[in-house]
């Protein structure tokens, strides 16, 4: 007697995207062309368990323009088809239909969902490097990194994470450091042309 | 309450940008560095359909490291051409080695990628030439995702209140 399969189970090959037939939801496959890969299928129940067959739903309920046993749980903000929770996508807290999704995905690229820091501790310590390269704009690079550090330590205390401290704590230490030489080297032209100028 | 800790996963080069992915409870968390931004996005488990894991030739390294190695080589077979003593033509000669091993290194040493696709985000992390660790997280998402979803599945099945 053999065990009891599962429904028809298809994943795509990474490198060429030909739908290979999987046995089981966890299986190593390979595709016409060769290609070896593992897989592992999953039925995500955030997608799954919020759609609800028409059937079981009150009768009057709108179904679902592409699942018609599926009843609507919204319509596209875009094209105004009604969608059940599987068509349901969320594109910037509006709801839209998988091809309107694509759509604004191929047209202009999606201004992703999610947090968006600028990582100042890296900037002050590459600030710092060369301001101590550089050393004649130290003046004016030297506090800058000093700036820029201050202001990651400020946004690693904000976020509660930190973004590379040391980095930050390294390029205001060459920011102190770059800055004092570069005050010294100013200092010593101005004394040099003081006393009649630069020889050859 | 403080963020739970997060494990670094691998990462992922691209042209000018750098992706690094971690695992921060029941999601990835994914790090995009385009020079001094970075953009933190995160893919919850619960939504995963798929993660494959496969091996591949990194064309672009191999081209780059052949291309560089020829080069080198080159001048240096027309710089012997001309000059017999060996000072002349070893650096271009020694350039021309690092290129070749490093395009062999590429042959030899194959990329393991692993790919987490949800309805919409798809995550990829790189491991050159270190298949174990790209296996070791191909498991370790596959089991956090599994038990992410076990776990978000049951109680819906119970009739809610309200």
């Amino acid at each position: 007697m053999t065990a009891p399969r599962e429904e028809s189970l298809r994943a795509p090959c990474p490198r060429c995207g030909e739908d290979v037939d999987a046995p089981l939801r966890r299986a190593s496959l390979r595709c016409s062309w060769g290609h070896a890969f593992e897989v592992a299928l999953f039925s995500p129940p955030s997608v799954v368990g919020r759609s609800r067959p028409a059937a079981l739903v009150a009768s009057a309920q709108t179904p679902c323009a592409r699942h018609a046993r599926n009843a609507a749980v919204a319509a596209c903000e875009r094209c105004g088809t009604f969608m059940c929770a599987l068509c349901r996508v969320e594109l910037e807290g509006t709801p839209v239909c998988l091809p309107c999704f694509e759509r604004a995905q191929a047209d202009q690229g999606l201004g992703e969902s999610g947090t968006v820091l600028r990582d100042w501790n890296r900037l002050a310590l590459n600030l710092g490097l060369f301001s101590i390269a550089f050393f004649p704009f130290a003046p004016i690079g030297g506090p800058l990194a000093v700036v820029l550090g201050l202001r990651g330590r400020r946004q690693d205390r904000r976020t509660g994470e930190p973004l590379h401290p040391v980095l930050g704590m390294v390029g205001m230490v060459l920011g102190v450091i770059a800055f004092a030489v570069g005050v010294l080297f100013f200092m010593s032209l101005f004394r040099e042309t003081g006393r009649g100028g630069i020889r050859a | 309450m403080a963020a739970s800790a997060r494990e670094f996963l691998g990462k992922r080069r691209a042209f000018g940008e750098v992706q690094r992915a971690y695992l921060r409870g029941a999601a990835l968390e994914v790090d995009t560095y385009d020079w001094y931004d970075l953009r933190r996005r995160r893919i919850q488990l619960d939504e995963v359909q798929r993660i494959t894991l496969h091996r591949e030739l990194r064309r672009g390294n191999l081209v780059a490291f052949l291309a560089f190695g020829l080069l080198f080589a080159a001048v240096a077979a027309l710089i012997a051409l001309g000059a017999r003593e060996v000072s002349a033509w070893i650096t271009f000669a020694i350039f021309a080695a690092v290129g070749l091993l490093g395009a062999l290194w590429t042959l030899v040493f194959w990329s393991s990628v692993v790919t987490v696709t949800s309805p919409r985000a798809k995550v990829v992390i790189v491991h050159a030439g270190r298949p174990r660790r790209s296996r070791e997280v191909f498991r370790l998402i596959a089991d956090r995702t599994r038990e992410t979803q076990a776990a978000s599945s049951s109680p819906s099945d119970a009739p809610r209140a309200g």
